[in-house]
């Protein structure tokens, strides 16, 4: 019968293998000692143990039947996954960043000031003259201060004659033929974020393809990797 | 004899030349870390070859460290992968790996009965490594056999110090089990008393 197998001895199993070693913590190896100085059969499985392991010390290293040296390169595998990795990674990394500079942009001011300096004045002057009303950044209809919808064209705003509407003029005169035609720097501004939207939304759809494609080649490289 | 990391950065810009320099290196290491898994002369070959080849391909990749570590645990892996597509093929082979007259002479004070005890008991440590769980076999060929430390042989199985340690002791008493089973083969001093 293995002693070592009885309830009582075996929890000493496996701290005898890393004695052997020389690898047991001090006071596992300290209370170690204490038993194997009163146990004799602890003491014979060890040096039974010991014996396997000079044993096994002593097994020959068998020569190689030839050498393994490569005789000609085998080919690295270069697919175009591997080609295209890193500029794939900065490209996303490149349009993640920008779209989120624009969004928190966005956020932060709350007003088209970031991307169009001249639209953010306009806007500010319109809500004085409508405080009620706040401005939708991204309707293609502007309000009047009357209440009444008026369709703006998003591209082709309605041409005014030069000076007609500078900050000065639209602050001073404000008839009831101004207050039914957009002031131009409020077309520009609506042009303006319209085509940030766009923007945006290119953005968006240009970071979604790139993550697909960084995934998609991960998940190539993933099957082809050599494990080590 | 020419640095190691110094091989490793040339074999990197794919100089054949120092990649097989590091190759005649450690391919015994690796053949036989092969053989004691496989215990096929043929299949441990295979697998040898096959890990230098994976080396060459992935040494790009390679971000410095031993690279005797790295390139074994390309050959455990090796012959996991082996051993896997043997076992569904059901052609590994069942003989028990001869030690070969060249790797174990007969030394001039050894009788040939001791001899053939020798060779014979050679046979038996084979035997108990294959009846081995295939992780405590490498663990216990690391550093039993190779005389790797804890924290190498923990690298190239890919796990930590503490599961090597357990994995070590229960191999070393298994093996202690099975070759009590022949004590005429053990020096005398390695037989346990009735």
């Amino acid at each position: 019968m293995r002693l070592f197998k009885s309830h009582r001895h075996r929890r000493w199993q496996q701290d005898v293998s890393a004695y052997i070693d020389g690898r047991l913590e001090p006071h596992k190896q300290q209370a170690l000692e204490m038993h194997l100085a009163e146990c004799v059969s602890c003491r014979e499985e060890m040096e039974a143990l010991r014996g396997v392991v000079t044993l096994l010390h002593r097994l020959p290293q068998v020569p190689v039947p030839r050498s393994f040296a490569l005789s000609e390169a085998p080919v690295r595998r270069m697919g175009w996954g591997i080609l295209y990795a890193a500029p794939l990674r900065y490209a996303t990394a490149a349009a993640a960043l920008l779209l989120l500079a624009i969004a928190v942009g966005d956020l932060v001011t709350d007003q088209p000031t970031a991307i169009a300096p001249d639209a953010a004045p306009a806007a500010e002057r319109r809500e004085e003259q409508a405080p009620d009303e706040a401005l939708d950044k991204t309707a293609f209809t502007a309000e009047s201060p009357t209440g009444e919808g008026i369709a703006v064209p998003a591209v082709t705003p309605t041409p005014q004659p030069v000076g007609a509407g500078t900050p000065e003029k639209a602050g001073e005169d404000m008839t009831e033929t101004a207050l039914a035609a957009p002031a131009p720097e409020e077309l520009r501004t609506e042009d303006t974020l319209f085509r940030w939207v766009w923007v945006e939304v290119a953005l968006g759809v240009l970071l979604a393809v790139l993550a697909v494609l960084v995934a998609t080649q991960w998940w190539l490289g993933r099957r082809r990797r050599v494990k080590y | 004899m020419e640095d190691e990391n110094y091989l490793v950065q040339r074999s990197q810009q794919g100089e054949l030349d120092a990649f097989n320099q590091l190759v005649e290196r450690y391919q015994g290491q690796v053949y036989n870390l092969a053989l004691r898994m496989l215990s096929d002369e043929s299949l441990a070959e295979d697998a040898a070859q096959e890990t230098f080849i994976s080396a060459y391909r992935a040494i790009g990749g390679f971000r410095g460290g031993s690279f005797r570590s790295w390139v074994l645990r390309i050959a455990a892996n090796a012959c996991r992968d082996l051993l896997r597509a043997a076992k569904a093929r059901r052609s590994i082979s069942l003989e028990v790996l001869e030690l070969t007259p060249e790797a174990t002479p007969a030394s001039r004070e050894e009788s040939p009965e001791d001899h053939a005890l020798r060779l014979e008991l050679g046979r038996e440590i084979q035997r108990g490594l294959e009846a081995l769980p295939r992780d405590q076999r490498l663990v216990l060929f690391l550093i039993d056999i190779q005389g790797f430390s804890y924290e190498e042989a923990a690298r190239i199985a890919q796990t930590s110090v503490g599961t090597v340690r357990s994995r070590l002791s229960r191999a070393r008493s298994k093996l202690r089990d099975l070759l009590q089973q022949r004590p005429e083969l053990l020096p005398s001093q390695f037989r346990l008393k009735k």
